[in-house]
């Protein structure tokens, strides 16, 4: 335990180092914002659509983005590129869980980029466009257990994506499928509201729902209690369903190289 | 009792069966037709505590496939494998903690972090203790002269350095046997020297077993008292440098500049093998006559303006083996009837 600690904590270490990227990263998220206020200003101006003000979708936008932001969806790169190269064989001779100390260093780059982005972008864009707080100390809490999960799967969808690639030696494709299923069921640009209701229904069935509308919409208290208590069980399920679906084909990835030799 | 027992250790790879012509690619993503490839081919041989031993065979003979079984990240097709009395496939963690690996064409340093941080890493992950873990370090710095750039990113490192850094690595847990996969591959002279003489002080001082691949030889005559040498994923030679050079070239020769032309001269117990007038070559049974007895015996008027001493050097002897080898050798011809004669229906 402690030796994923020490990974993650390293991993918050190395992301120092690019200092650059995180001054990149605050401005992209800024202007990321700003357009979505710009376009919500539009549609909504000074009145309500379905009880929704622009001070509202705001608020929503700033959240969405700084999730987006925290994700651990960076898995890919860097796992895709050990498969193929075969340099996965040295991380097997060691004696930890390699997925583990992927996960953990994943872990400490969203630690960092919660410390040194979300709460500069937050701010930055809070002054400029006005920002509501959590709804009470209960909702915040549970957006917090939200932001758990929204870690948990997003790691889950990405690890899939990477080994779905080791089977069928692409990952373009299945990256493409991921990324239209985030922007349609995660709801990070649109939220549910406006969804017609059959979508919602499906989408509020969904693991991506966690990646981006149930975090914020719980922190703007827009869901009832009884909803954000069951869709928290939901996406416990989900993340315990996928991280379970992970580890299982690992293990036959690990498998197939040892026993049929790549 | 021996560190690593292999017993008639046979390994196999399965590829799907290709197919030639305009539809071959659809009859090849079709086809439940197999061809096996024998990598490893019932190969037996016993590695004793402290030895040293070289690893050799030409591309594609199978080495890199051993190692891989005796890592436990290949499981073998039949036979018996036992590195530290375990097969290692069935206990590749537990194994892993008392074995070093280094893969020469692999990293297995953290490529963001300064090496200093890979091996305090290393040092959670092999659970080494802090005093231990402080000599080992001091160990690796003294014999590898790493105090330069420990506190460089590993990106940042020269091939050389980082090298360094990989066999500091796989020496920080005390391992009892050393796995090198060509450990000096694309390296210069000096970094090679260093290498070499951090292995020599594992091996002499520290009791390690070490085995390693390489295409250098002066790996093998500077750290290495026994070569294995495998063909076609069948051991080939097992024994002692020494008795290798003495099977394959038992030759010294000693070859002479004169300043002037001395016309036919001998020397006793030699025969001259190459006469270019002022240069002479002359060829001695090793180990009959000590090399100053040879000096001593040219007589004292010659004008001799130098003088040679020629070891048959591994390099050659080797050369030599592989030669022989590749006569054995079936041509592709031959190859392709053969795995044809193997195809497997599913």
């Amino acid at each position: 335990m402690t030796l994923y600690l020490a990974f993650m904590m390293k991993s918050f270490r190395k992301h120092l180092a690019y200092r650059s990227e995180v001054w990149l990263r605050i401005v992209i998220g800024v202007i990321w914002v700003g357009i979505q206020v710009a376009i919500w200003d539009a549609l909504i101006g000074s009145g309500e659509v379905d009880g929704i003000s622009l001070r509202n979708m705001i608020t929503y936008a700033i959240l969405n983005t700084v999730i987006s932001l925290s994700l651990m969806d960076r898995t890919l790169s860097e796992v895709d590129q050990k498969i193929r190269s075969g340099d996965i064989s040295v991380e097997l001779i060691k004696p930890f869980n390699y997925m583990l100390t992927v996960f953990a260093d994943q872990l400490g780059r969203s630690l960092f980029i919660a410390t040194f982005t979300v709460v500069p972008t937050v701010a930055v864009t809070a002054l400029l466009f006005g920002f509501q707080l959590p709804a009470s100390v209960g909702h915040f809490l549970a957006f917090g257990c939200a932001m758990g999960l929204a870690l948990a799967i997003s790691f889950a969808t990405s690890c899939m994506i990477v080994m779905f690639a080791f089977y069928f030696l692409a990952t373009f494709h299945f990256q493409w499928a991921m990324g239209a299923l985030k922007t349609l069921f995660a709801g990070s640009l649109v939220p549910f509201w406006f969804y017609p209701s059959q979508l919602r229904a499906v989408a509020e069935l969904l693991p991506f729902q966690f990646l981006g509308f149930f975090p914020a919409a719980t922190w703007m208290g827009e869901l009832p209690d009884s909803d954000i208590v069951r869709q928290l069980l939901l996406g416990l399920g989900w993340a315990v369903a996928l991280l379970g679906f992970c580890a299982w084909l690992w293990s036959r990835i690990t498998w197939r190289l040892v026993v049929q030799g790549g | 009792m021996a560190v690593i027992e292999l017993d008639a250790l046979t390994r196999e790879f399965r590829q799907p069966r290709r197919f030639d012509g305009p539809l071959g690619a659809i009859r090849t993503l079709l086809t439940r037709e197999y061809t096996t490839r024998v990598a490893i081919d019932a190969m037996s041989f016993n590695i004793e505590p402290g030895e040293s031993v070289a690893y050799l065979g030409p591309n594609g003979a199978g080495k890199s496939t051993t190692i891989k079984m005796l890592t436990g990240i290949l499981v073998p097709s039949r036979g018996m494998a036992r590195v530290l009395g375990n097969a290692p496939h069935e206990h590749r963690r537990e194994n892993a903690k008392r074995i070093g690996v280094v893969f020469g064409q692999r990293s297995q340093l953290w490529w963001d972090l300064p090496l200093r941080e890979s091996f305090d890493l290393h040092r959670r992950i092999y659970q080494i203790s802090p005093e231990r873990f402080r000599e080992n370090l001091a160990f690796c710095e003294s014999v590898l002269h790493m105090d330069a750039f420990l506190g460089t990113p590993v990106r940042q490192l020269s091939l050389g350095q980082r090298m360094r850094g990989e066999l500091a690595m796989a020496l920080l847990h005390d391992p009892e046997i050393l796995f090198l996969d060509e450990p000096t591959i694309g390296l210069d002279v000096l970094a090679k020297d260093r290498i070499r003489e951090a292995l020599r002080t594992v091996n002499r001082e520290r009791g390690a077993t070490i085995m390693l691949t390489t295409h250098d030889l002066k790996d093998i005559e500077e750290v290495c008292e026994r070569i294995l040498i495998v063909n076609l994923g069948k051991l080939v030679y097992d024994g002692k440098i020494a008795e290798l050079r003495a099977m394959l070239g038992n030759q010294r020769r000693i070859v002479i500049e004169f300043r002037h032309d001395p016309g036919t001269i001998g020397i006793e117990g030699g025969t001259l093998v190459e006469d270019r007038g002022l240069r002479k070559t002359f060829a001695f049974d090793r180990g009959n006559i000590p090399p100053l007895e040879l000096l001593g015996r040219l007589p004292a008027d010659l004008p001799v303006a130098d003088i040679a001493f020629q070891e048959p050097d591994i390099e050659e002897v080797i050369r030599r083996l592989y030669r022989s080898m590749e006569a054995d050798r079936p041509d592709q011809e031959e190859i392709d009837t053969w795995t044809r004669g193997r195809v497997v229906t599913q």
